[in-house]
């Protein structure tokens, strides 16, 4: 059975080919076009999967969307007449778009595949999964459990916001479902909104400048006291209700109705790069904590209800690793999986496994490793061939070792002595994270280099945490963790022993105080709160990664690397040897890694910029 | 007195008269234009749509009204159009099946909005606010919890929704099911338990609002406020002594009358027992609540007793049969005692759009106070179409 499962439309589209269930390629359309998040239909993602199989499009059992598109038109058309008249402006804004396009989704598709390649539009079978299904499937197919509780919550679907399954072999049932305008997802982003950063994809800044909040002060209480008194009812369950006095997105422009909103806090909404300050943070981090308790409180419902012992998780929400890490250890499950890919881009996953065991009823064999994710290394991988077209084309220099072993003896030595090293190896990642094939990497010992990073690599917000790569049998030496996190998708606390004490009065701090403070002996990774997003490395998902990281340890004892994704600011994570060597040379970034063939920046000639490339990518 | 003399007479009066009532009407418009009354401007059009829209043209339930029509309801303190959906209802249109969560709201005038523009209503500030479209189903037109029940189980319940909302008017909801000499209107007749349904009248033509007897046409008062500034500086001092004189009697506890909170007998609340548990039985596993809606002088008279036994009676009854209950007179007491009147119109006692409001803040604390989940129903088992 041979099905590729298709988002778009809306952000971060992707495509994803399952063969017999076997997850066999996956891809993310914005790291082919180079444009972040990119909504339009995934033709390069999926031309990339077919060619990864060798199949052709009349090959394919089924193509499945990820989600229901007429049941979002109702949904559009019933809000717009529930608020009557107020959401004319965003109802006339988004018709011509439906009218044009969406509604006729299956022609759409049709058009649109004959670009990836020729086929027989009698022969292929569409197939139209709800969205929250997608996100389940894509949780619970995947992981490693015969039966468990599935919990998906994102900003909205077709009407689901967030909704609690039951996974048992092959089968999946939806329990309960939290219904739009009411929604977990939308209230970050709300948030997200009024703190400057930007809807659907400034989420996760929030989440990395809600621990500058100070916990102990009387403003965190406030906010919180204020946000569950007039924005949001939360009942045990998990269940919220959204009062839409304060929030403009069913029908507006907007995500909330800025006046009441600074009449509410106090103060006016953020704009887009200004200074951020105290109340900022403090408002970012009543909103976290509120979030992490929904969370918490909708898996133990999920616990209730199903009786499972493990849970599994997709939606956007579920890429927020701080209150997946608080989860973990509130211990409600034996043990929990995330979905790599948790946003949209997953759905398209998610659609093609729920086609293969629900509606074709094939048999799902668990996997044999961790999980059949295969690491999420599920994209496309380059050879010596292509990285030969680099050095013609831009007259690079690099060096070939032999061995993989010695590359990573002489990158190991590099990153020790303080140097930054772009790190492409094998197929790309799945999903929002780098996981060690598309990776910038730094020495955690290092108390400069989270600045370096920030500043003159990545050219991103200061505030910005970055995240720990480390050897899997080592991550309980240096992080409070129970299980693996092979997916960056948990922030746990650092272990005491490693902490450095916190002089008195620490959390009433200035922001800029308290982020170049040395608060333990892996500075470039400890964040504010003793708290780091971990990622666990496994040799059987990425042997050239944690080979590298053994040699790390070898030389200086500690099996652990800095890892942020290969790219700048607004930029899709790099795809191919040529994204890499111009991603390389725009940046301060001192070697370039790509398979066996290691740059060194002095012996590259000088970079001829021939396009404005910061404002080629949009900030985010 | 000759013909000549009296016809000059006449004249003379019928000139003086013209010349006085321009004078007024001149002193009138200074006073509305220049702000210093702040009467209705008059429009100078003919009156928009029907006199009246509300009819008793259901076999079932009595009053209703003509679908996709419209009416000006113009009074001295409210000036608004009310427009009816192709099912009658003062409501925007709704379909009758969705996937979405809806509430049914079932009342009378009280529920309509009796006097303030569809923007202005709780039942569009809750849709609103919470997300959940409110379908409104509330009718003037001595409209009582037989009717509800009625309307219910022949037109509301078509509409897919998860929830029913029920107000409940003491003020004239236990009056409102006895039989009408004037209007056809079901009640119900024998003694808890064991009630028959009847009418008051066999026919529904019999009855003086039904479409063949009701005069739809506007009248003097709709065109003199239409025309004149003085019509309606009439209408605005009336209102304001009628206002001030309230408003006093408030302050001074002193307003009286009938207040249904003390004024009730068993057999009538037995009767509205009934009618719930009607609608409880129709609405199946939907939740139900019902919100009892004081009238000015049931505040008073609460005040005045120290006790609220109705309120204890409905709320002993909540749990028999098997609904939430609210009673709106502390929640609003609570916040508003001094400042009551303005909960309500100036020229009537029904809500004003700053009541409107208030309302709907209280039951959406009521929904939370109430609300176990936020969840909405399981869909199970799923498959790919």
């Amino acid at each position: 059975m041979k099905i590729l499962g298709i988002s778009a439309f809306y952000h971060d589209s992707a495509a994803a080919l399952i063969i017999d269930g076997e997850i066999i390629a996956a891809a993310q359309e914005e790291r082919f076009t180079r444009k972040k998040h990119d909504p339009g239909f995934p033709v390069h993602a999926a031309r990339y999967c077919l060619e990864e199989s060798g199949l052709l499009i009349d090959q394919l059992d089924a193509i499945v969307f990820y989600d229901k598109p007429l049941l979002k038109f109702e949904r559009l058309l019933e809000t717009y007449y529930s608020f009557s008249p107020r959401g004319l402006p965003s109802f006339i804004a988004s018709m011509p778009v439906w009218l044009r396009e969406k509604l006729f989704l299956k022609r759409l598709i049709h058009d649109e595949l004959k670009k990836v390649g020729p086929y027989d539009k009698k022969q292929v079978k569409l197939l139209f999964p709800e969205h929250h299904l997608s996100h389940a499937a894509s949780a619970f197919y995947p992981s490693p459990y015969e039966e468990a509780a599935i919990l998906t919550i994102d900003g909205v679907g077709e009407w689901a916001t967030a909704s609690i399954c039951h996974g048992k072999g092959k089968d999946l049932s939806i329990k309960k479902e939290l219904q739009f305008p009411h929604s977990l997802g939308l209230l970050y982003s709300a948030f997200t909104y009024f703190l400057g950063f930007r809807v659907n994809s400034g989420e996760y800044k929030l989440m990395g400048l809600a621990p500058y909040g100070n916990p102990e002060g009387e403003a965190v209480k406030r906010y919180k006291e204020i946000i569950e008194r007039e924005l949001v009812d939360i009942k045990e369950d998990g269940s919220l209700w959204l009062n839409q006095k304060y929030f403009n997105y069913a029908t507006g422009l907007r995500m909330v109705f800025d006046r009441k909103w600074e009449k509410l806090f106090g103060f006016p909404r953020r704009s887009s790069e200004s200074e951020l300050e105290q109340h900022h943070c403090d408002l970012g981090l009543a909103i976290q904590q509120i979030t992490e308790e929904v969370v918490i409180k909708m898996a133990r419902h999920a616990k209730e209800i199903t009786g499972a012992s493990y849970l599994c998780m997709a939606g956007g929400v579920a890429l927020n690793c701080v209150a997946n890490g608080k989860l973990a250890k509130a211990g409600i499950f034996d043990d929990i999986f995330i979905q790599p890919a948790a946003g949209d881009a997953g759905g398209a996953l998610g659609a093609a496994l729920a086609a293969c065991h629900i509606h074709f009823a094939q048999e799902r064999r668990l996997p044999a490793g961790m999980d059949a994710m295969k690491g999420s290394y599920l994209g496309p991988a380059f050879g010596d061939h292509d990285v030969q077209k680099v050095l013609n084309r831009y007259e690079a220099k690099a060096s070939l070792f032999d061995s993989r072993e010695a590359l990573c003896t002489a990158v190991a030595e590099k990153i020790a002595d303080g140097a930054v090293i772009g790190w492409m190896q094998g197929r790309m990642e799945f999903g929002p994270r780098a996981l060690g094939a598309r990776s910038i990497l730094g020495d955690v010992r290092s108390a400069e280099m989270q600045k370096k990073l920030n500043l003159k690599v990545k050219y991103r917000e200061s505030f910005r945490p970055f995240a720990p790569s480390v050897l899997a049998e080592d991550a309980r030496q240096y992080f409070e963790l129970d299980s693996d996190s092979p997916y960056m998708l948990m922030v746990q606390p650092i272990q005491e022993s490693i902490r450095k004490d916190l002089p008195e009065g620490y959390a009433g701090f200035p922001l800029r105080d308290k982020l170049y403070y040395e608060r333990s002996s892996l500075p470039a990774i400890t964040h504010i709160d003793f708290s780091a997003r971990i990622q666990t490395v496994h040799e059987e998902t990425n042997p050239a990664y944690y080979d590298l990281l053994t040699a790390f340890k070898q030389r200086t004892g500690t099996g652990m690397l800095v890892n942020t994704s290969f790219n700048v600011r607004g930029e899709p994570i790099v795809c191919t040897p040529e994204d890499a060597y111009r991603c390389f040379m725009r940046t301060e970034m001192d070697y370039l890694v790509v398979g066996n063939h290691l740059f060194a920046k002095q012996e590259q000639p000088d970079w001829k910029e021939i396009d404005n490339w910061k404002e080629e990518f949009v900030l985010d | 007195m000759d013909t000549q003399k009296l016809k000059k007479n006449i004249k003379g009066y019928g000139i003086s008269l013209l010349i006085t009532v321009i004078l007024i009407e001149v002193l009138c418009a200074v006073m509305v234009e220049s702000s210093y009354i702040e009467a209705r401007v008059p429009t100078y059009q003919f009156p928009k749509g029907k006199r009246t829209i509300y009819v008793d043209n259901n076999e079932h339930f009595g009053v209703w009204r003509y679908p996709n029509d419209s009416m000006s309801f113009v009074r001295r303190c409210f000036d608004v159009m009310l427009t009816t959906n192709s099912y009658g209802a003062l409501d925007i249109e709704h379909p009758r099946q969705t996937e979405q969560k809806r509430v049914v709201v079932l009342g009378d005038s009280f529920v309509e909005g009796y006097g303030v523009a569809y923007e202005d209503r709780f039942t569009t500030h809750l849709s609103e606010q919470t997300g959940i479209p409110h379908l409104n189903f509330g009718t003037s037109g001595n409209f009582g919890p037989t009717q509800y029940y009625l309307l219910y189980k022949h037109l509301a319940s078509d509409f897919d929704h998860e929830e029913v909302l029920i107000f409940f008017l003491p003020s004239n909801d236990f009056r409102d099911d006895y039989p009408d000499a004037m209007r056809y209107n079901p009640y119900w007749d024998g003694t808890y338990p064991d009630y028959t349904l009847r009418y008051s009248m066999e026919d529904i033509n019999e009855s003086k609002w039904s479409a063949k007897n009701i005069n739809t046409s506007h009248g003097f008062g709709s065109y003199a406020r239409n025309f004149s500034y003085a019509a309606n500086v009439v209408d605005y001092i009336s209102a304001w002594l009628n206002y001030a004189r309230k408003a006093k009697r408030v302050k001074d506890g002193t307003i009286k009358g009938y207040t249904s909170y003390f004024n009730y007998k068993d057999e009538e609340l037995l009767r509205v027992r009934y009618s719930l548990e009607q609608i409880s039985a129709l609405a199946g596993d939907r939740p139900m609540r019902v919100v009892m809606i004081p009238s000015l002088q049931d505040f008073v008279a609460v005040r005045d007793n120290g006790e609220n036994p109705l309120a204890a009676e409905m709320a002993a009854m909540s749990t028999e049969v098997g609904f939430d209950f609210l009673d709106l007179l502390p929640a609003m007491n609570e916040e508003h005692a001094d400042r009551l009147g303005s909960l309500f119109h100036s020229c009537d006692g029904h809500w004003s759009p700053y009541g409107h409001e208030v309302v709907t803040d209280i039951i959406k604390r009521f929904y939370q106070d109430t609300d176990s989940t936020h969840y909405g129903n399981a869909q199970g088992p799923v498959s790919l179409p």
